[in-house]
């Protein structure tokens, strides 16, 4: 995590640097001088695409590790998207948000009601089909080997 | 996708639309170049809503429909004709070329004796019967209403009648205009529009994009509500009404610009959540109307 703090200031140090430069570039009349500041600006986008590389490392060394929360099925009973709830769902043990897709309105779609586990319902609706991916997963089912 | 060429014809003539298709079918009538079709009008199981519905157009009204576009040979509530005779002029109708109108869902239990519509030379004719001997035949099968194009609440769980919709029935191309009940104006625009053309283009639930091209969301007054998620806790609230079980989402239709009653209201601008009336999995997938 430090490391990450470390290089989002370096990012914004390489940015601010890249916003002046570009103002200079842009204010000066010496042809030279233009030659001069471009170059600059592409060594700062050089030392940002490095920084940007050590980011994502970092971030992706962190993916698997991210602890998922565990709901148990009374918890995930909560979760039904009414009175301003959020609405979850679980398929396979994994939990997701529906809260704001558009066809779970009130956290109810086709009939099927939030805060439960619907893998069969979603196995009997959309076999074959996708339509997990676009949603944020917030946690699994205590229980589940995720 | 096809609809981009509906955009500006649908938000443009907002409620006219209807108007224009039908005043562009009565001029190419005078003129001679398209004859008036016969209409049948055939209702199943259903409650009549729709033609109701049809009563209270007034863009053009229905009076002016059934004068100068269509001969509207047989309908169980609306023809003066009754008994055999009323089911005569069906037999002959169908003889010729004719548009069917399927209202209400259609009743297959017990070969369709739950729903009897006629009785000629002491026999009971059921809808299903008569939809099937006219499906067929007709050049166009319009369902009017969720019921006649999707099931909708005759076919409801637990579906004691074991209703089907007309696609199910005559597995033919139908022209589905759902709606619960169907507006006026999707009526007489699509009837206007078949009058001067040879078909309508449809999407793959057979509506008519015309009229079905966007769903309720799309162009919500709340719309911005919803995006900024400024949300109502409780119905009468003028905000989104998404947390309490709106499907604008996922309901096609045109009612926030084209309104009922006479373009007086509609759900949402009275503060009820949309419940998806014209939706093909209308009722029950569509419950509960309001989430609270
Ligand atoms: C009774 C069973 C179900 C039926 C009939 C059903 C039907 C549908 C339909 C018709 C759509 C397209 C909606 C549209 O018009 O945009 C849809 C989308 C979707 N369904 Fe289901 N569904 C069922 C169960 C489930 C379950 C159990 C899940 C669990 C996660 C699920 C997740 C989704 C998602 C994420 C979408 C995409 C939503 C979007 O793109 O906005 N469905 N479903
Ligand atoms: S009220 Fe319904 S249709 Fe309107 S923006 Fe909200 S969810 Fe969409």
């Amino acid at each position: 995590m430090e490391d990450i703090c470390k290089l989002k200031e370096d990012l914004e140090r390489i940015l601010e640097r890249i916003k002046e430069l570009y103002s200079m570039e842009f204010l000066t009349l010496c042809p030279l001088g233009k030659e001069h500041y471009k170059n600059m600006i592409i060594d700062s986008i050089d030392q940002a695409y490095l920084k940007l590389e050590e980011t994502l490392n970092i971030l992706r060394q962190n993916e698997g590790k991210r602890e998922l929360k565990e709901f148990t099925l009374e918890e995930l009973a909560n979760f039904d998207g009414r009175n301003g709830k959020p609405a979850y769902v679980a398929v396979n043990g994994t939990v997701y948000d529906v809260t704001l897709i558009a066809s779970w309105g009130g956290g109810s779609h086709f009939g099927v009601l939030a805060g439960k586990d619907v893998t069969e319902e979603y196995n009997k609706c959309h076999e074959n089909e996708n339509k997990l991916s676009k949603l944020e997963v917030v946690g699994k089912l205590k229980g589940s080997n995720l | 996708m096809k609809i981009s060429g509906c955009v500006e014809e649908i938000i443009n003539n907002k409620n006219s639309l209807s108007n224009i298709l039908a005043e562009e079918a009565i001029t190419q009538i005078k003129k001679g170049r398209v004859n008036k079709p016969n209409v049948v009008w055939i209702e199943g199981t259903g409650c009549s809503g729709n033609t109701i519905s049809l009563l209270n157009a007034n863009y053009p009204d229905v009076i002016y429909l059934l004068n100068n576009m269509i001969n509207l040979k047989f309908s169980n509530s609306l023809m003066t004709c009754d008994g055999e005779k009323a089911y005569e002029i069906f037999l002959e109708t169908i003889k010729e070329e004719f548009i069917l109108v399927v209202e209400g869902a259609i009743s297959t239990r017990e070969n369709g004796l739950f729903n009897v519509i006629a009785s000629y030379k002491g026999k009971k004719i059921t809808a299903l019967e008569v939809v099937k001997i006219s499906g067929y035949k007709a050049k166009h099968v319009i369902a009017v209403g969720t019921c006649a194009s999707f099931g909708g609440v005759s076919k409801a769980n637990p579906n004691p009648s074991e209703s089907k919709s007309a696609k199910e029935i005559l597995g033919r191309d139908v022209i589905n205009l759902p709606g619960c009940p169907c507006h006026p104006d999707w009526i007489i625009g699509t009837l206007a529009y078949l009058i001067t053309n040879d078909g309508i283009e449809l999407d793959d639930e057979g509506r008519p994009l015309l009229f079905y091209g966007f769903t309720i969301h799309d162009f919500c007054p709340r719309r911005t509500y919803f995006n900024n998620r400024i949300f109502a806790q409780n119905v009468g609230e003028p905000y989104c009404m998404f947390r309490l079980g709106c499907r604008g989402p996922v309901t096609r239709t045109d009612c926030p610009t084209r309104r009922w009653n006479s373009g007086v209201n509609w759900p949402i601008g009275d503060n009820t959540p949309c419940i998806g009336c014209a939706n093909a999995y209308f009722p029950d997938g569509m419950e509960p109307f309001i989430r609270t």
